[in-house]
């Protein structure tokens, strides 16, 4: 069930009338509806891999008891290790195991061995980077005592498969969500209010924004021999636009949703495209996996608190390994390796901390220099993303090397691009830099506008939606992930 | 929670009603599949040849220059899946039928669903396409036409753009203020023969057949449809529309060549004729685009195609006049 389909818009008033109308005099009660709610969600995909949520699950669950249960260091550790091993386990197997049997082929093959390696035909389960990252970070602090383990099953339950974040994040920690499972809720009619806003904020991204610079992104990189340098450059910032959408689009549907049912969920990004150096967008970019990456990675290898080599060592490490996160395939890799060059130098002449608050903040806009920072930061970042988007490496520095070809003077073909298109393109772009300084672009969007106003700028919002909805829901790309 | 629900429920009441005004409005868009429809079934006593299959036929093949009362069904991107459906659907109606005309052109058997236009057609003639449409397709138009297309076929009417038809995706170069007749309406226009058009569009083509895995389970469906056909008498004819010479060139040659033996084993197994003008010589005055025939080429190509059927009826008169004088020799 995805967020933008005609059956979440009625599954999810379905869920929000039982949760608070039937449900709401009992916590249990309430918990356990959210769960059997959350795993029909994830039914709705595959109901066969909902078993193996269940067992992940359940796996860490009790894991997380055991660990706290034994004072012995190595019946710990065997806890902690069985946990890990089996979750990173069904990752590899199910996400990177036909990459490992092929790129061992073609290894072999250059030294001149034919191997046909066994691979399987499985489908990746939707969320299964997400979710198992919840149970790592849960085993992890438990082992690390930073929380006592949750002897509750339908809470811990819920805090893994809760729905708004089970396909695609946030990645949840349990020191965050957790507490909010076990308080009771009320419900509250500015959170709601705000939740609404969000998901309609969400909508209006992945609908409009995302899914219409796709159709653009996809000509061009499905057929990049037939198009010019200059397409070539608007498809490489129409995907940065339509990635970004896309997921940040996403994760206000999804921030939304949990709003309305009364719990805050971790902010995912913070107009990354607004950053002024590649430190800054790293810390608005995907924001829950990068502090994943570093409370769970970065600093246990020692962070930017050792020399400088082994602070080298360290950024390619959590940079690469974030790049193969995201999928088995050598561009995500590349993608890493790339953005860990870009910000290096920031590193290690400790500037990567220069920039924490957003850009002009107070402000209606940037100096000279931060829109020069802006441009050049957005340009290495949608560098990197032409990686990201291409099929392999080869097609990728082809792709760049037409950019610089001298077709890129030459005209691009406009055919998918309309009128309809560039005004909310323009609005966009308009609406997120005023609301900067938000969770959301419209977080304050008009509050002080008289209410007709107000609500007609929510109707334009839906009726861009309504128009650019397309046939059949398009999914989000990081699903795939 | 009261005062939520309550501004919520304001807040949608305006979206609610322009939704039910549009979706009332949408219902009755006069489309080609609608007029096409309420054509065939006006005329369905008196149709004696059917014409069917995708935009080759539905502007190569012009009824009007047939001798026998024809009626042109087929639309833009038509599969055989739909052409079979839709003349089941009316054949009990068609009393007079004698010949369907059944156009196989070079990605004919490599398809059998048309997309959006599913939808269109579900809306047009009520077949849906393998029972695969959403419940809120069927249910709302509004859904199944999406929000661009709504919007257009609105602005459309608001501007009183088209007296006849708003038609959903056949309105490039055609006067949509002009009835259909017969189901046919000519392209005017073009010709449009720009040699990347004709690359693209070539790459299109072999771009389905090349992925298709349909080949086999669109080959059965036709031959039973032809069983059926002349299990009530009526004599189906295959038949390949023209295409541009230079635009033949970028098609993949084997498709071509395996299209040719695909169909002749048809026509030996069915005892069925097959019509070949896929090569047929015609200058760039006779072509809209590469691979269809303007309104001048279709009534070059029906006039020969009529021939061609006329001769049969003659054969078709001797054939039962001999049976008669036989009859009456044996009594």
């Amino acid at each position: 069930m995805l967020f933008n389909s005609l059956g979440y818009a009625l599954f999810l008033p379905a869920v929000f009338f039982i949760y608070w109308f039937v449900t709401n005099k009992n916590l249990t009660l309430q918990n356990a509806f959210l769960l059997a709610a959350s795993y029909f969600f994830y039914a709705c995909w595959d109901w066969r891999f909902l078993f193996l949520l269940m067992f992940s699950t359940l796996l860490d669950f009790f894991t997380g008891i055991k660990i706290a249960q034994n004072e012995k260091r190595s019946r710990r550790l065997f806890w902690f290790w069985l946990s890990i091993s089996i979750n990173l386990g069904f990752l590899g197997v199910f996400k990177y195991y036909n990459f490992f049997a092929r790129s061992f082929a073609e290894a072999v093959g250059h030294l001149g061995f034919q191997v046909n390696p066994w691979t399987l035909k499985v489908i990746l389960p939707v969320g299964i980077s997400f979710y198992t990252f919840h149970g790592l970070s849960y085993v992890i602090d438990i082992y690390k005592k930073r929380i006592e383990p949750e002897r509750n099953f339908i809470d811990y339950g819920l805090f893994v498969s809760f729905f708004p974040l089970l396909v695609a994040g946030p990645i949840e920690r349990a020191t965050h969500l957790l507490p909010q499972i076990k308080r009771p809720r009320t419900f509250d009619y500015n959170k709601a209010v705000d939740g609404l806003k969000q998901i309609l904020w969400g909508l209006f991204k992945k609908i409009v924004i995302a899914d219409t610079c796709a159709a653009y992104v996809n000509t061009v990189f499905n057929d990049p021999a037939h198009m010019p340098g200059s397409a070539h450059v608007l498809a490489a910032v129409f995907f940065a636009f339509q990635i970004y959408c896309d997921f940040s689009g996403y994760s206000d549907i999804a921030l939304g949703t949990a709003r309305l049912l009364g719990i805050e969920l971790l902010r995912n990004f913070a107009y990354p495209y607004f950053s002024r150096d590649i430190a800054e967008f790293w810390r608005r970019w995907h924001i829950s996996l990068s502090t994943w990456f570093r409370d769970y990675l970065y600093i246990p290898l020692g962070g930017s608190k050792v020399g400088t080599w082994k602070k080298i060592r360290n950024v390619f490490i959590i940079f690469l390994v974030s790049g193969f996160w995201h999928g088995a395939n050598w561009t995500f890799i590349f993608w890493g390796g790339l953005n860990a060059l870009f910000i290096l130098p920031s590193v290690i002449f400790k500037t990567n901390r220069n920039n924490l608050d957003i850009v002009a903040k107070g402000r209606l806009t940037p100096t000279f220099r931060e829109l020069v920072s802006m441009v050049v930061t957005f340009g290495l970042t949608d560098l990197a993303w032409i990686f990201f988007r291409s099929n392999n490496i080869k097609s990728a520095f082809q792709f760049i090397g037409k950019i610089f070809s001298r077709s890129l003077f030459s005209r691009f073909p406009k055919d998918q691009l309309h009128m309809y298109f560039i005004i909310p393109l323009v609005c966009f772009l308009l609406v997120e830099w005023l609301g900067r300084e938000e969770q959301y672009a419209i977080a304050r969007l008009g509050l002080r506008w008289p209410k007709p106003v107000r609500w007609a700028a929510y109707y334009a919002i839906f009726f861009y939606i309504t128009y650019f909805i397309s046939g059949a829901p398009q999914s989000f790309i990081y699903f795939q992930f | 929670m009261r005062l939520f629900f309550k501004r919520f429920l304001f807040f949608l009441i305006p979206i609610l009603l322009v939704l039910g005004v549009a979706e009332l409005f949408l219902r009755h868009v006069p489309t080609s599949y609608k007029i096409k429809k309420a054509q065939l079934t006006a005329n369905s006593w008196n149709i004696e040849l059917l014409i069917l299959g995708n935009s080759h036929a539905t502007y190569g093949l012009d009824p009007r220059q047939f001798s026998l009362n024809a009626f042109n069904i087929a639309s833009v991107n038509q599969s055989l899946y739909f052409d079979k459906r839709i003349t089941l659907k009316y054949l009990d109606e068609l009393p007079r039928l004698k010949y369907v005309l059944i156009s196989v052109d070079y990605h004919s058997l490599y398809f059998s669903d048309e997309g959006f236009r599913d939808t269109w057609s579900y809306y047009g003639y009520g077949i849906d396409y393998k029972h695969s449409l959403p419940i809120a397709t069927r249910l709302s138009y509004l859904y199944g036409y999406k929000g661009a297309l709504s919007l257009e076929f609105m602005k459309r009417s608001f501007q009183k753009k088209y007296k006849i038809i708003r038609s959903v995706d056949v309105d490039f170069d055609l006067d949509l203020d002009h009835p259909y007749e017969k189901g046919f309406v000519g392209k005017v226009n073009g010709p449009y023969l720009a040699e990347k058009d004709m690359r693209d569009r070539a790459a299109f083509f072999n771009d389905i057949v090349h992925s298709s895995d349909e080949r086999e389970s669109v080959i059965a469906d036709l031959e039973n449809f032809i069983d059926t056909l002349k299990g009530r008498n009526i004599t189906p004819i295959l038949i390949t529309l023209p295409c541009y010479g230079p635009y033949r060139a970028y098609l993949d040659k084997k498709v071509v060549e395996q299209n040719t033996i695909d169909i002749q084993a048809i026509c030996s197994k069915e005892q069925v004729r097959y019509w070949d003008y896929f090569t047929m010589p015609l200058d760039s005055n006779y072509f809209y685009n590469s691979d269809h025939v303007n309104e001048k080429g279709a009534k070059t190509v029906t006039t020969d195609v009529n021939r061609r059927i006329e001769e049969l009826e003659k054969a078709r008169q001797v054939a039962s006049v001999v049976r008669k004088v036989a009859a009456v020799v044996r009594k």
